[in-house]
């Protein structure tokens, strides 16, 4: 749920892909960079990059 | 930071991790994770000062160039998600508990956060002399109004004390403890505007009224005025979130005694349940050495002028035990939530470095510009000394005449 009109089934997505729907192609560009950065082959452990994105979020005061 | 806290929780096996990530708890991270959210920290908050020694930060730790191209490419990617986040008002999704739906905060950690900080000693120390100096210059040549100093002061105090609270003052519990020199004047100005601001203010005087120095007095009389609830020392403060202490300023001298002694003091602390009062035979209130026209500190009482020789000389009049109460914003804990609770808040003698953020973002000046002053002050410099000592009272020392710290105490 965001302040724009998302598709009527999202497909399952997190509202946040969901907010930018209205915009396929970025939705799926989106996405695979999330899977790149977040889950990709890496040095960093998942848990490396999850702690950052908590530290970014609090900086961002991000509560999502 | 819902989400990635669960998935660190998750990934990690640690409970109490994310919480410690985002308060930027640093102590209880290892030291290659501590430099990971360190850096991701200073990239979100302040990206243009982040420079290769924070790389070499990374590197140090352990990690390998193809690492630091991940954490970067990480950081950027919740910059980006955030403000998608944001920027379109994304909720939470239904799945997740009320709890967790329930929006918080987590900035109010981020005091000092991307503003420069600098050691306390890298600051010039003043005699009270000196300050008086400072005074007279700006209120009797520059002719910036003692209300104007105490009103910058005061609002500056209050948009601190605001950040302290994370950034809303709504409904916030407050107590202002108020001497009856300009730093009490002060700390009344930043009652006002807390008050405007939404918070229950609770204002205790450290003496009668009738001891308030003419524009203290007058802060007083706006207070009466718009109905805030002001008491005189001696009731209990009750419980709150934060304490302004402006009981004592640098006019005080022989030590503190009434409410404003450190044994009546202590207790004013909320959550640890003892209410403020006077001992047996105590007088009423610190006591104001002089009554000079350009000292705003001055409480208009007169005061021998042995005591005033005394209240001069190097060592602290005031005990240096006193003095980590007596800078210009005590936090309380009591009632604080873990993840807002600020490095600041820990006693001042702990980290004494912070506490130049603090005072430099009380009084907006940058810190950078004031470093290493000397004897060369400039108008702007002035107005920012008069403000910090107004914001965040120390004892004076001068390189001249530093005492060498005798006892390991008189330290703000």
């Amino acid at each position: 749920m965001s302040w724009v009109g998302s598709t009527p089934d999202p497909g399952g997505l997190d509202n946040v892909l969901a907010s930018h729907a209205s915009n396929p192609k970025a939705v799926r560009a989106h996405q695979a960079l999330y899977r790149r950065v977040m889950f990709g082959q890496s040095p960093l452990s998942r848990a490396d990059r999850e702690a950052i994105a908590v530290a970014v979020s609090a900086a961002n005061d991000c509560h999502y | 930071v819902v989400h990635h806290s669960h998935a660190l929780t998750q990934q990690s096996g640690r409970a109490g991790l994310a919480e410690a990530v985002a308060a930027h708890d640093t102590d209880t991270l290892d030291r290659r994770m501590a430099a990971l959210v360190a850096y991701a920290r200073k990239l979100t908050r302040a990206p243009a000062t982040v420079g290769e020694a924070d790389v070499a930060a990374l590197r140090q730790v352990g990690l390998d160039d193809r690492a630091i191209v991940d954490a970067n490419q990480v950081v950027a990617y919740l910059n980006y998600v955030n403000r998608v986040v944001e920027g379109l008002g994304v909720q939470l999704e239904e799945r997740w508990p009320a709890t967790a739906r329930t929006r918080r905060r987590y900035a109010g950690d981020q005091l000092g956060a991307g503003i420069p900080t600098v050691d306390p000693d890298a600051l010039p120390w003043l005699s009270v002399q000196q300050i008086r100096e400072v005074d007279r210059l700006l209120i009797e040549e520059l002719g910036i109004a003692l209300e104007q100093l105490m009103e910058n002061a005061g609002r500056n105090l209050a948009l601190l004390a605001r950040l302290l609270l994370g950034g809303d003052a709504h409904e916030r519990a407050v107590v202002v403890l108020a001497g009856p020199g300009g730093n009490g004047g002060g700390v009344m100005v930043a009652a006002r505007h807390l008050a405007v601001a939404g918070a229950r203010v609770r204002v205790l005087l450290g003496g009668p009224p009738e001891r308030l120095a003419p524009v203290p007095g007058r802060q007083h009389g706006i207070l009466r005025r718009m109905g805030l609830d002001v008491g005189v020392g001696g009731a209990a403060p009750g419980p709150a979130e934060l304490v302004l202490d402006g009981l004592l300023g640098y006019s005080q001298a022989g030590p503190p005694h009434g409410p404003a002694a450190p044994g009546q003091r202590r207790p004013a602390r909320p959550g640890l349940g003892r209410p403020l009062r006077p001992g047996a035979g105590d007088r009423p209130a610190a006591q104001p050495a002089r009554g000079g026209r350009g000292d705003p500190d001055a409480g208009g009482a007169k005061a021998g002028a042995a005591r005033a020789r005394r209240g001069r000389r190097g060592g602290g009049a005031v005990p240096g035990r006193h003095l980590g109460a007596a800078a210009g914003v005590g936090a309380a804990r009591a009632r604080r939530p873990r993840a807002v609770r600020q490095p600041h808040e820990r006693p001042h003698r702990q980290r004494p470095g912070r506490l130049g953020a603090m005072t430099w973002h009380a009084v907006g000046w940058p810190v950078k510009d004031c470093r290493g002053a000397d004897s060369e002050a400039s108008p702007w410099r002035l107005e920012a000394l008069a403000c910090l000592q107004a914001v965040c009272w120390r004892p004076r020392r001068t390189g001249k005449d530093r005492p060498g710290r005798t006892d390991g105490e008189g330290r703000g």
